[in-house]
């Protein structure tokens, strides 16, 4: 490691199921697990890309929406966010639309990338497709999200994924704070409570 | 009641010894049938006596110590990878697990009942795997519960709950249940969990399905009985009751999560007590306890720790309560304290936590901390702490779905907002100036051009405003043009906003 890595927090948010463990997985340790465990709470991992200059510290979220109120925690502070769905459920997609207007209000970061990934992409060759690519492909335009359809399973722009949150990821950001405490309410809270966790 | 299911748990001495109570003598009964199965399990059951836990039952031989970390499989049918240390630490556990079952057995043959003492330290030494389907149904109330509903109850439910709304997400967990474990993951292991998952969504639609509650189904099922989907159900509603009734504190499980945040925040106030470098460390870190243990105390530490510790802590559980849960955590964190203290981000501390509680292979040493190294815990000091907490968030969620209806009456419904929690919707707004999307947190809501633009008069809003915008949208509306201060957006407005 010749310069130093910058840190950056990533989060990845989405319908359970859609397969966030699975991209990470994937990425980090080029593993791929039909049978994925369902994550609860929050799982954490790193990956440096030395070219990049990058390390990430990567917050991998429970997916059913009653975690919902745990997100803040994870996502405060963070300089990317991978809003994932599932190319052959719609509702997926819907939520993913959520998220991405929840982390435009929450976060503070004006420089948060969001990428939108339609992942389980393997699955539209047997016309399981159910989500059309140009439809996530124009909202993510109108919206400004980056936007990659890809597959865990068989590895399809996973590293391309992270490879451009990477080159879009400000120069000389400095290292991202870690995750805060919990904030059940989705706006920043100023000062904490001498006995609440906010 | 902040009191949480726990109560109707501790039986007292007085109860035990009247002949009326219906615990003490499900107990005694219990123990009697346990005794007669054991053998009977012990022979049938490919969890206990089976091939595949050979390996790792009975006395090492000595020729194994200095090999390399070996694959085993445990009593529960869980694949370890453990080194020639743990294997031993196994060994240990499991020759001690032997000593206690003759006390039970004692116990059990015994003609009086067992006093609540005697029932405590036994549990708390742990039950014999293969005593503890009958052991557990009667400590846990689950066989009292069954009881009181008609015999075809389960198997009922279990149908109804195919057409439950939850049954999609059951059907997308069921397959990702401890991939590591070969039964679970089998035909039978699959359609097992998901009907006791199903029979659950039906029974309380209430909770309905929690992730993480595919894991305590396939633990139930593991450690009662694979054949005993009735059992591990009742267990399951006799630890989730959203009618206080519960093992576990209410609305753990339920929409929002509400009372695990309650429960966080009450280990995390005990951390501050018993732990306060930690607290202090985590503190720094700005690492929220919810990180390190939501999973704990969700899945009851069975994804967490081994499967014959985490049954350990079961065994305490579903006598004591849920004091057990901040009695472990607590251990689990005291133990490992100086490699927490060595971390420095929450990530970091988050893995580091959840290494080591995969390895906590010495059962015995863990509970002895848990129940001998953290100090008292009162009850009644951690239900004031529920009490406190509860409230707090309870707050807090009413704040934020305040935000969502608001955001919901403005996008939607084109109202203005003229009086308010100045902090409560200036972010919203900032997002529009800025040209983001303005839909409301809510469903459905399409932006109608025009709508879009808003002023946020924001001046105090009373709290009595606030409580009946708390309400939601339809409130909203029906006060709409009265002096609540939120108002329909006049044309006029739309040019002058500040
Ligand atoms: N065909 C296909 N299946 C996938 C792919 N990625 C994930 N899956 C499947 O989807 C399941 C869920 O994937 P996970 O990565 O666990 O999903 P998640 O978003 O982390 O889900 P939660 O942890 O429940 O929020 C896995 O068990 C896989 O079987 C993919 O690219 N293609
Ligand atoms: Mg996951």
């Amino acid at each position: 490691m010749i310069d130093q890595l910058v840190q950056s927090k990533l989060v990845l948010l989405g319908e359970m199921g859609s397969g966030k463990t699975s991209l990470v997985q994937r990425f980090v340790r080029g593993q791929y697990y039909e049978n994925q465990e369902s994550t609860i709470g929050a799982s954490f991992f790193t990956k440096a890309i030395p070219e990049k200059h990058v390390k990430f510290e990567i917050w991998d979220t429970a997916g059913q929406e009653r975690y919902h109120s745990l997100a803040p925690m994870y996502y405060r502070g963070a300089a990317a966010a991978i809003v994932v769905y599932d190319v052959t459920h719609p509702a997926s997609f819907d939520r993913a639309k959520k998220w991405v207007l929840e982390l435009r209000q929450n976060v503070q970061n004006p420089n948060l990338i969001i990428a939108l990934v339609g992942n389980k992409v393997d699955l539209a060759e047997d016309g399981a497709r159910q989500v059309p690519e140009a439809d996530a492909r124009t909202y993510a335009a109108e919206t400004g999200l980056l936007f990659f359809e890809a597959s865990a399973k068989t590895n399809v722009n996973v590293a391309e994924l992270f490879d451009e949150v990477a080159d879009r990821l400000p120069r000389a950001a400095a290292p991202q704070q870690p995750a805060g405490g919990i904030q059940l309410s989705e706006q920043p809270t100023p000062v904490p409570a001498k006995s609440s966790c906010c | 009641m902040a009191g949480g299911g726990w109560q109707h748990l501790a039986v007292t001495a007085k109860e035990l010894a009247g002949a009326t109570s219906t615990k003490a003598k499900a107990v005694t009964q219990t123990l009697g049938n346990a005794v007669k199965e054991v053998r009977q399990l012990v022979l049938d059951d490919p969890l206990v006596g089976g091939a595949d836990a050979q390996h790792v039952e009975g006395p090492r031989e000595p020729s194994n110590e200095l090999q390399e970390p070996a694959q085993v499989v445990d009593t529960y049918g869980f694949t370890l990878t453990i080194t020639p240390e743990q294997a031993a630490i196994l060994d240990r556990c499991r020759a001690k697990q032997e000593a206690v079952r003759s006390k039970w057995v004692e116990q059990a043959q015994e003609a009086g009942l067992p006093p609540t003492d005697a029932l405590k330290k036994l549990c708390r030494k742990g039950v014999p795997p293969d005593m503890r389907r009958q052991v557990w149904l009667a400590l846990s109330g689950a066989a009292h519960r069954r009881q009181k509903l008609p015999p075809h109850y389960y198997a009922d439910a279990a149908l109804q709950g195919a057409s439950s709304q939850f049954a999609h997400q059951i059907d997308l967990d069921v397959p990702r249940t401890f991939p590591n474990n070969e039964w679970v993951q089998s035909e039978a292991g699959q359609s097992a969990v998901r009907h006791v998952l199903l029979a659950f969504a039906h029974h309380n639609p209430h909770v309905g399905y929690c992730q993480s509650m595919n894991y305590l189904a396939a633990m139930l099922l593991l450690a009662v009985g694979r054949d005993e989907e009735e059992d591990a159900f009742w267990l399951l509603t006799s630890l989730i009751d959203d009618k206080d009734d519960g093992i576990l504190y209410r609305d753990m499980y339920a929409r929002d999560l509400t009372g695990t945040h309650v429960e966080m925040r009450c280990l995390r106030e005990l951390v501050e007590h018993k732990l306060p470098r930690l607290a202090a460390h985590m503190d720094a870190l700005g690492c929220d306890m919810s990180i390190l243990a939501t999973d704990w105390f969700l899945c009851l530490f069975c994804t967490s720790l081994p499967a014959e510790t985490a049954a350990r802590v079961w065994d305490a559980l579903l006598n004591e309560g849920t004091k057990v849960l901040f009695r472990v955590a607590l251990a689990l964190l005291k133990l490992h304290e100086p490699l927490l203290l060595a971390q420095d981000n929450p990530g970091e501390l988050l893995r580091a936590t959840r290494r080591v509680a995969a390895v906590a292979f010495d059962r015995d040493a863990l509970m002895q901390v848990a129940f001998e190294g953290v100090g008292s815990m009162p009850m009644e000091r951690i239900n004031t702490y529920r009490a406190r907490k509860q409230r707090e968030v309870d707050r807090e969620m009413a704040e934020r779905e305040t935000r969502v209806n608001l955001r919901q009456a403005v996008a939607r419904d084109g109202f203005v907002l003229q009086g308010g929690d100045t902090d409560l919707l200036q972010r919203e707004a900032a997002a529009q100036e800025g040209g983001a999307v303005a839909e409301g947190g809510g469903a459905g809501c399409s932006p109608r051009a025009g709508n879009g633009r808003w002023v946020a008069q924001l001046q105090a809003l009373g709290g009595k405003a606030k409580d009946s915008l708390d309400r939601g949208r339809m409130k909203i509306k029906h006060r709409r043009g009265q002096s609540l201060g939120v108002v329909p957006l006049h044309p006029s407005q739309l040019s002058g906003s500040p």
